[in-house]
């Protein structure tokens, strides 16, 4: 599903460089959970940008789902992250001017989706995160759980095979840390979503099947976790 | 696909009411301006082209006199019209020898005195201008003549001496109606006819003065009560059907001249083409004031843009993350900037369209051409292309004003765009 070979990322600040992945090679395969621990400035954002396509490596190949994505253009990659991939992030990153319903109809209309449709769907899918109630609402009338609740509906919204996820539990308390993360697992085995999952927290990465951890833009070691 | 799009944007500019509000107030201002300047040039256009064809293009005016030739630097129509507008004294002519021209159809007079005035309606007495048409006027200038037509009574006929035709306004000022009798110069005249109150003023097809205040008499009734029989302020010299009109007003100058009474003449060819070229230049000098008022509209455009663009910089990530292009984006931001072009657009044009209706009222009536206009008829024109040009182009105008923010904004990178506070 996710292929990576030996991607390089280097940031360049005036004259210092920032060497934010520095080699790494990773694979994961579908229907997996994957949990990406490491300190902070690890490099562990910029790893999942660079799956999902929102950003490209300097040096090494990204495979999704077979095709070689690293090489594509700004708008390819764009194309291929709508329809094949749904991001989840710390700061929930939803558009404050427009309400949970719209923001979930927003991956659609990208992919020019019908808005009948678009309405259905988004509203199928907020309910499916137990927000039936709260469609109408702007993202500053929702508790933080409930706006990352709407992000993980837009994010599935195109129906993505991936789905990536940065500190989602972040800017969370642990009861609603606890239930997003139920929510993401419950997608992972129900509905057999890959997930990639970034965190500091070693209760959330206890959640998934397997745990990467990286270090100065390298992965450490690969640890199997029981389930 | 484009429908959400313009929902999009149109959100885009309802965030931000007050700023927006502001913005398409510079574009109103412009259109406005645009749309009120180019129905008001066109009107005058109109109503120009409406009025000379009415006098006909046939026509020669003449009038006792030489342009002075003091001002040298003026190109030779341009004195003889300004000689025209500061009018004639008046001399007597002697017109008969113009019937005789060849390719001249019919000559008529008209000689205007300020005569005292007695009339029922009238305390003590009045000065009043009167003016005397020859027959040649009334029966060779039809057309010339058709601005009047009569509420009452008659026209004047074979024989007619001592009567008058008094306009509507003057005749209730008079206090009298058709056989009544007023006195001019101490002289019994009878009021044959009164003209029907004529609502724009006319240009007058010519006339001197205001027809809802004109008091017509035969010429024969001026010349025998003010004297100098034959005097003539205004001559009218029609050009036969196919004639070169401005040899003939050549001829007219050469033979008066030969009789020793000079005159200068002009053609209705020649007001015509000195009327549109004052008007275009004018015109010109308000479609360049109009243009740099929509040029610092649209500026206006660009700088909301690119302010919109910077607050806005996190939801181009968001939209990017979930898979907005390039395109999606430059589209995003071009049609909210044209839609804000647009939406000054037709309220430049409904604020355009008022100006340019009162604006009209206003110049009706307080314009002249020539010694022998009075009031002007007037009113803006607005031509279909006209409205849908102004439409066109300020959303065009918004549009292109958004395309350099719109750009930046689509050539963000999506990380970039995401990591900014
Ligand atoms: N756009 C950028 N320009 C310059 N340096 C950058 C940029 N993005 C990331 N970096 C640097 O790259 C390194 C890795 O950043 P990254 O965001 O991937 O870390 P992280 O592991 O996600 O950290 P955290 O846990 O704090 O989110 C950091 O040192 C960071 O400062
Ligand atoms: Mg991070």
């Amino acid at each position: 599903m996710v292929e990576l070979v030996e991607a390089v990322k280097t940031y360049k600040l005036g004259k210092t460089e920032v060497r934010a992945l520095r080699g790494v090679s990773l694979s994961v395969k579908e229907g997996e959970f994957v949990a990406i621990m490491g300190p902070s400035g690890s490099g562990k954002s910029t790893l999942l940008h660079v799956i999902g396509c929102l950003d490209r490596p300097d040096q090494g190949r990204v495979y999704l789902n077979g095709q070689e994505v690293s090489g594509l253009s700004e708008d390819r990659l764009a194309e291929f992250r709508g329809k094949f991939v749904g991001f989840v992030f710390q700061t929930f990153n939803l558009v404050p001017t427009l309400s949970a319903l719209e923001n979930v109809e927003l991956p659609m209309t990208f992919q020019g989706v019908p808005r009948k449709r678009r309405l259905a769907l988004a509203r199928e899918l907020l309910v499916q995160v137990g927000l039936g109630e709260r469609l109408r609402h702007r993202p500053a009338e929702l508790s933080g759980g409930e706006r990352q609740r709407v992000a993980i509906a837009r994010a599935l919204v195109n129906d993505p095979k991936l789905i990536l996820a940065d500190e989602p539990t972040g800017n969370l308390d642990s009861v609603s840390g606890a239930q997003v993360m139920e929510l993401l697992k419950g997608l992972n085995e129900e509905q057999d979503k890959t997930l990639i999952v970034v965190t500091h927290d070693p209760e959330i990465a206890s959640y998934a099947g397997r745990t990467v951890h990286i270090r100065d833009g390298r992965i450490q070691e690969v640890a199997e976790v029981q389930t | 696909m484009i429908l959400d799009f313009i929902r999009m944007s149109w959100r885009g500019i309802k965030t931000r009411k007050a700023r927006s509000t502001l913005t398409v107030l510079g574009i109103v201002i412009g259109v406005a301006a645009v749309v009120a300047l180019i129905a008001i040039a066109q009107g005058m256009q109109a109503t120009m082209e409406r009025e000379f064809e009415a006098i006909g293009y046939d026509t020669v005016f003449v009038i006792p006199g030489e342009a002075p030739q003091g001002m040298q630097a003026m190109p030779d129509r341009m004195r003889r019209l300004a000689f025209f507008g500061g009018g004639s004294e008046g001399a007597v002519l002697d017109l008969s020898r113009l019937k005789g021209l060849p390719q001249v159809e019919a000559v008529g007079a008209i000689r205007t005195e300020t005569a005292i005035i007695t009339a029922p309606g009238l305390e003590g007495q009045g000065f009043l201008r009167v003016t005397g048409l020859s027959s040649g006027i009334t029966q060779g200038f039809p057309s010339y003549f058709s601005g009047f037509s009569l509420a009452g009574g008659r026209g004047f006929g074979e024989g007619d001496e001592f009567v008058v035709i008094l306009g509507p306004k003057v005749a209730e000022d008079f206090g009298v109606s058709v056989g009544d009798r007023i006195t001019i110069e101490n002289k019994e005249v009878e009021v044959i006819g009164i003209l029907e109150e004529s609502e724009d003023g006319g240009m007058q097809r010519g006339l001197p003065g205001d027809p809802n205040y004109g008091i017509y008499l035969p010429i024969a009734a001026v010349d025998s009560l003010f004297g100098e029989p034959g005097k003539v302020s205004l001559a009218l010299v029609k050009a036969a059907e196919g004639a070169d009109v401005k040899r003939v007003s050549q001829l007219v100058e050469q033979a008066m001249a030969t009789a020793g009474t000079p005159v200068t003449t002009t053609t209705v060819q020649e007001m015509a083409e000195m009327a549109t070229r004052m008007l275009s230049s004018v015109q010109a000098v308000l479609a360049a004031i109009a243009a740099i008022s929509l040029l610092v509209g649209a500026i206006g455009i660009m700088n909301t843009m690119y302010t919109a663009v910077l607050e806005r910089v996190r939801e181009i990530g968001i939209m990017k993350a979930v898979g907005a292009k390039k395109k999606h984006i430059l589209s995003l931001f071009l049609l909210e900037s044209g839609l804000v072009g647009l939406i000054g657009g037709v309220l430049g044009v409904i604020v355009g369209v008022a100006l340019a209706s009162v604006a009209g009222r206003l110049i009706s009536g307080s314009m002249n051409v020539g010694p022998m206009a009075g009031g002007f008829s007037f009113s803006a024109v607005f031509p279909a292309e006209l409205i849908v040009g102004a439409l066109a182009l300020s959303f065009g105008l918004g549009a292109l004003a958004g395309v350099w923010p719109a750009q930046r904004a689509a050539r963000l990178s999506p990380v970039e765009a995401l990591r900014y506070e």
